[in-house]
């Protein structure tokens, strides 16, 4: 009697696990726009399992509609003919009555009809399924993609042309150490594909709202709606382009809620902002191109980064709506065509004494006013700039110049067609040139503004890191 | 005839793309084909009235959205197009041979707030078009 207790007990409690298991933080999806229509695939498999990754095809390697299964894990398919391959693939329940549909990891391999997944799926006898193929947008389950996402997983996207069918937006977490990646790649995973070489990802009016913890890598992205792509905090865009097309006013690029890193990547926003957080955040932003917008950053209160970016053509290049920013600005590229109305750097928004500004090496030319802020009390630091073409370089008296402020020809390759490179005037003039306490060779040449001359020529372009 | 043949294997190669596309009948998949130049390309707030070259086309996965609703993007002279899998919001789809199938249709629009709603035929709004 004890012992059926024990093994009732036994018994239960595995099935609790069993209901209680959860796809694997190891799974990596591929997206191609080649696959089968509307995210039918299974698309996903687990890294290091025992089978074979049937995800980097067109078609599903299984597909059937004779799923059955019994509120348990046990998946039985009549017509199909199941190898020891399929363990680590995932299966796509898409119909059945009484099935649960959604995404399930094959866990094991029992015979050629009969599989374990990592959960129960209900209990049913005709569901439709699909096992391996890549996934592809349409229909109406993109959302509940990214909505099944777990901690820890990537999703590739193969070079091509996603058009969305619906708005993404989900609640799901990454974590600190296990953050949430959407990545593209052109040939091989990894392979950091630049300019139009990365996947688009076409949302029309649809947004892309991703929560904490999310990688956006290599993804060239587009939309008109009020804002293109929101990520909550800690969440990294690197290597990618975010375009919002819209004519409506106050339109966003791309959003964040806090805690945020851009790096070499683009934005602009025809009619609004590039890049916008009116929350107070950590922003930091290294060697972007942020152009063609009304304003290309706008931040809120807390610490910003800004260095070796380059503002073409905004109205504002840089902006504040918080009344306490601080920021650091070194060795941006502030280019406007037209003085009338445009402004490199307005920090109006802050009040006076509270705002915390350091501004260093940059290049700022071409604009009604190069800089608008609070009154002077404030706390900056600004020197080693160069100053050139504007009506006002700083408004009234918002701030005083530094000893070591050049006002140059910046002698810009071809400023029209986005190429700042640099002429001889703004060559090793940045700060700092010697280093306090160190060797008395260890000298560092560095020109002002985003773009550094290559001396005497060549070097390599370190397009993206792949740390991430 | 062979000259034909000959033709038509060159060109249709060149212009023709094909995606597998599950049905509710078809669960499995039926074989599209669909016209290259149009299909995965992203046409956000362009019109294409000029376009003498879509009677006829079947266009797969591209993005016509526009800003503002009933929208003539494309020439009323055509007779026959197919859409598959396309974004159509707030374009113009009045002729009975404009065939779609799995595409966006609906109607947006911008109001004060400075979102887009989903407005009815009338205009008014809906709900949000990006909340759920």
């Amino acid at each position: 009697m004890k012992n059926r207790i024990i093994l009732a007990l036994l018994g239960v409690s595995l099935m609790a696990s069993n209901c209680l298991a959860a796809m694997s933080a190891s799974i990596v999806w591929e997206w191609r726009d080649s696959a089968t229509a509307n995210m039918v695939n299974g698309g996903g498999f687990k890294t290091g399992a025992s089978g074979t990754d049937y995800s980097l095809q067109n078609a599903a390697q299984w597909t059937a509609s004779d799923g059955t299964s019994t509120a348990s894990t046990t998946f039985i398919s009549l017509t199909s003919t199941f190898t020891s391959a399929i363990v680590g693939n995932v299966l796509h329940i898409t119909a059945g009555t009484g099935a649960t549909v959604g995404w399930y990891e094959v866990t094991g391999y029992t015979d050629a009809n009969t599989i374990t997944l990592d959960r129960v799926s209900g209990t049913y006898t005709a569901a439709t399924f699909y096992v391996g193929g890549a996934l592809n947008v349409g229909g109406s389950l993109e959302d509940s993609f990214f909505e099944q996402l777990i901690a820890g997983q990537i999703v590739y996207f193969k070079t091509g042309s996603f058009t969305t069918s619906q708005a993404i937006n989900t609640a799901v977490d990454g974590t600190y150490a296990l953050l949430i990646k959407l990545e593209g790649y052109q040939t091989t995973r990894g392979d950091n594909p630049t300019g139009a070489n990365r996947p688009d990802l076409i949302l029309g009016a649809n947004g892309l709202t991703l929560d904490d913890y999310w990688v956006l890598k290599n993804l060239d992205i587009t939309g008109t709606s009020s804002t293109v792509v929101r990520q909550d905090v800690n969440g990294i865009v690197h290597n990618c382009k975010i375009t919002n097309t819209s004519g409506t006013a106050n339109r966003v690029a791309h959003a964040h809620g806090g805690n945020f890193w851009y790096s070499k990547s683009e934005f602009s926003s025809t009619s609004g902002y590039g890049i916008d957080t009116a929350a107070s955040s950590t922003i930091m932003v290294y060697g972007c191109y942020i152009h063609d917008s009304t304003v290309g950053v706008r931040y809120g209160n807390d610490n910003a980064f800004f260095a070796l970016n380059i503002f073409d053509t905004c109205t504002t290049g840089l902006s504040s709506s918080g009344v306490s920013p601080r920021a650091v600005i070194i060795n941006n590229t502030f280019y406007s065509s037209t003085v009338t109305g445009t402004k490199a750097i307005s920090l109006t928004s802050a009040t006076s004494g509270v705002l915390s500004l350091q501004l260093f090496n940059n290049i700022i030319t071409g604009f009604g006013t190069g800089y608008d802020g609070p009154s002077q009390g404030t706390n900056y630091n600004s020197d080693y700039n160069n100053w050139s073409g504007n009506t006002n370089d700083i408004d009234g008296t918002d701030m005083v110049k530094g000893s070591n402020e050049t006002a140059l020809d910046p002698g810009f390759t071809d400023a029209a067609n986005a190429d700042f490179r640099v002429g001889a005037n703004m060559k090793a003039t940045a700060f700092p040139g010697t280093f306090p306490g160190a060797g008395a060779s260890c000298i560092g040449y560095l020109d002002q503004g985003a773009v550094q001359r290559v001396e005497p020529a060549g070097g390599t372009t370190n397009d993206v890191f792949g740390i991430m | 005839m062979k000259t034909i043949i000959f033709l038509l294997l060159l060109v249709l190669p060149c212009f023709a793309g094909e995606i597998s596309y599950p049905t509710a009948e078809n669960p499995l998949g039926e074989k599209v084909i669909f016209d290259d130049k149009y299909s995965q390309k992203d046409f956000t707030g362009k019109a294409l009235l000029d376009a003498t070259d879509l009677e006829g086309k079947v266009i797969y996965g591209s993005c016509f959205s526009q800003e503002e609703p009933n929208t003539r993007v494309f020439s009323e002279t055509i007779k026959k197009i197919t859409f598959i899998n396309c974004n159509l919001m707030n374009v113009r789809l009045n002729k009975p041979g404009w065939i779609t199938i799995g595409c966006q249709e609906t109607k947006f629009k911008a109001h004060a707030d400075g979102k887009d709603w989903i407005v009815d035929d009338n205009l008014m709004p809906m709900r949000k078009l990006n909340e759920e």
